[in-house]
């Protein structure tokens, strides 16, 4: 059905447009399904790839590598999409049983047993600032580095730093650490 | 990676394989950009984009749970009576689970004095092969109000709109994909594959063990994990392929577990009888969780979660679960 996959990133060039959707198209998916459900994704990560086709001319590839760019643009598009994300942190935290078999949009993380903590974690990061949570989970769920957060969402390193630092500490509250303050060297 | 990156990835967990996702989006694109994106030629086959967005909370439709009396020398024996039956379940060449998920929203449609809620339901089905393949069907069965005086007064729509999209009281269409890599299979926190589903004890004591072995995978705290082995149980009785022996039991191991509850003279939300087997969800809280059990088959009828505070009762209907010869196909309303 599709042009066989591209296994190794292309060229950090947006000259080979299909190449550059084939090679990161699963992974953005991922990262906008996580955080607005697998519906609202279709449409953030067509609208993600188009944005990029339009401003390939803005693109600079000394600043940032496509992935981490691609990854600025799709934040920046989950950031209009601030109900469907709180819902699905909502979801989140009402969740109970176990099931093995997921159901659509919501079948992600249904385990009741384990996650005693989880209904705490998804309440707190729904009740982090935008810039917050974004930082966040550009650094838990796309695993980028401070530097590729910083080139990927246009602000300077230690903003980053300084973003982080205050996500943590407001999870570790809501997590009920004994010592919330206590410095963060993760 | 740092322990709290770590549980927020898993919290946020791993999205469910869609084969057709790709193509749906790479035609969304196309609609939109036509003639400036130089795109492959016949890319794009499967495009229903019809929303599969779709939920899984049901309120309750009229079951009663009463306050539940302890558990008593008779609900243990109809749960062993259930075991016996369980293990004289036919096998097969696939492992079938299907299941009717709905939500009744809590937002009012319609326009003034004419005012009605929505309810949204969805099919879902799963096939294992007995090598470990595995198939997902889904069918959205459309929204349906749920009063129909005031839907007709309002004009009787056929659509409406919510943020994301749009509710239809037409059914989509049926789809069903083969999950690519097959499994992992999900006990409670720990990842297994079929073999390891298929080589779990048989016996009570020894399955419950295991069940507590596989909550504390999760990270569950140690005073919290007597509190996951009854749903950890009941994955073992309709979700995951296992073998009628270790369904068996995992009846027997309920039958054991002081905290729960066993009733005669139950019925689930669409109106099947069966038993009652519940239990409390976390023992400090009141919710509970609840399985409705036909007594005849020994097969779960429903999954119910019930007296969650500040929030709706939510149901999954299970429409079948077991070992059959039938080949997987797209979910029907049959």
């Amino acid at each position: 059905m599709t042009a066989a996959r591209v296994e190794r990133p292309p060229d950090e060039s947006l000259d080979d447009f299909p190449g550059v959707f084939d090679a990161y198209f699963d992974e953005m998916f991922r990262y906008v399904s996580q955080r607005l459900g697998p519906t609202q994704a279709e449409d953030v990560v067509a609208e993600t790839f188009l944005t990029a086709f339009r401003k390939q001319a803005r693109y600079d590839p000394a600043r940032a590598a496509v992935r981490t760019w691609l990854y600025g643009i799709a934040t920046n598009l989950i950031s209009k999409h601030r109900r469907a994300e709180a819902r699905g942190l909502r979801a989140r935290q009402r969740h109970g049983h176990g099931g093995n078999v997921p159901g659509p949009e919501e079948r992600v993380t249904d385990q009741v047993s384990a996650q005693s903590l989880r209904p705490a974690l998804a309440s707190a990061i729904a009740s982090l600032g935008q810039g917050e949570r974004d930082v966040l989970l550009l650094m838990a769920l796309a695993g980028l580095s401070h530097q590729e957060i910083a080139a990927a969402l246009g602000i300077s390193y230690g903003t980053v730093g300084s973003r982080l630092s205050r996500a943590r500490t407001k999870l570790r509250v809501a997590l009920g650490d004994a010592n919330p303050m206590e410095a963060d060297h993760g | 990676m740092d322990e709290l990156s770590k549980m927020v990835r898993e919290m946020y967990g791993d999205p469910p394989a869609n084969t057709f996702a790709k193509g749906r989006v790479e035609a969304r694109m196309q609609a939109r950009n036509r003639k400036r994106v130089p795109w492959k030629a016949g890319i794009v086959g499967v495009a229903a984009a019809a929303a599969l967005s779709a939920t899984i909370i049901v309120p309750n439709l009229g079951t009663d749970v009463a306050p539940a009396p302890r558990a008593t020398f008779s609900g243990n024996s109809i749960l062993l009576a259930a075991a016996t039956r369980a293990e004289a379940a036919p096998t097969g060449s696939y492992w079938h689970v299907k299941r009717r998920y709905a939500m009744r929203w809590d937002k009012l449609y319609g326009s003034k004095g004419n005012t009605y809620r929505l309810e949204t339901s969805t099919l879902t089905e799963q096939w294992v092969s007995t090598d470990g393949r595995v198939w997902w069907g889904q069918k959205n069965l459309g929204a349906r109000p749920l009063n129909k005086a005031a839907w007709r007064r309002d004009g009787a729509p056929t659509e409406w709109k919510v943020e994301d999209g749009v509710y239809s009281i037409a059914p989509s269409e049926s789809l069903l994909e083969e999950v690519e890599e097959g499994g992992p299979f999900r006990l409670s926190g720990e990842d297994l594959t079929l073999a390891q589903v298929k080589g779990l004890p048989t016996d009570p004591a020894e399955l419950t063990e295991r069940a507590r072995q596989a909550i504390r995978a999760g990270g569950t705290e140690e005073d919290s994990v007597s509190d996951g082995v009854p749903t950890t149980l009941a994955a073992l009785l309709y979700e995951l392929p296992t073998t009628p022996e270790v369904r068996a039991g995992a009846y027997r191991a309920l039958a054991t577990l002081p905290q729960v509850t066993v009733e005669e003279g139950a019925k689930d939300s669409l109106g099947r009888p069966g038993v009652s087997v519940s239990f409390p969800l976390q023992h400090d809280k009141p919710t509970r969780g609840r399985l409705i059990v036909d007594s005849g088959t020994s097969m779960v009828l429903a999954y119910e979660v019930t007296h969650a505070p500040g929030k709706g009762d939510r149901t999954e209907a299970v429409l079948a679960s077991g070992w059959t010869d039938a080949e997987p196909a797209p979910p029907t309303t049959e």
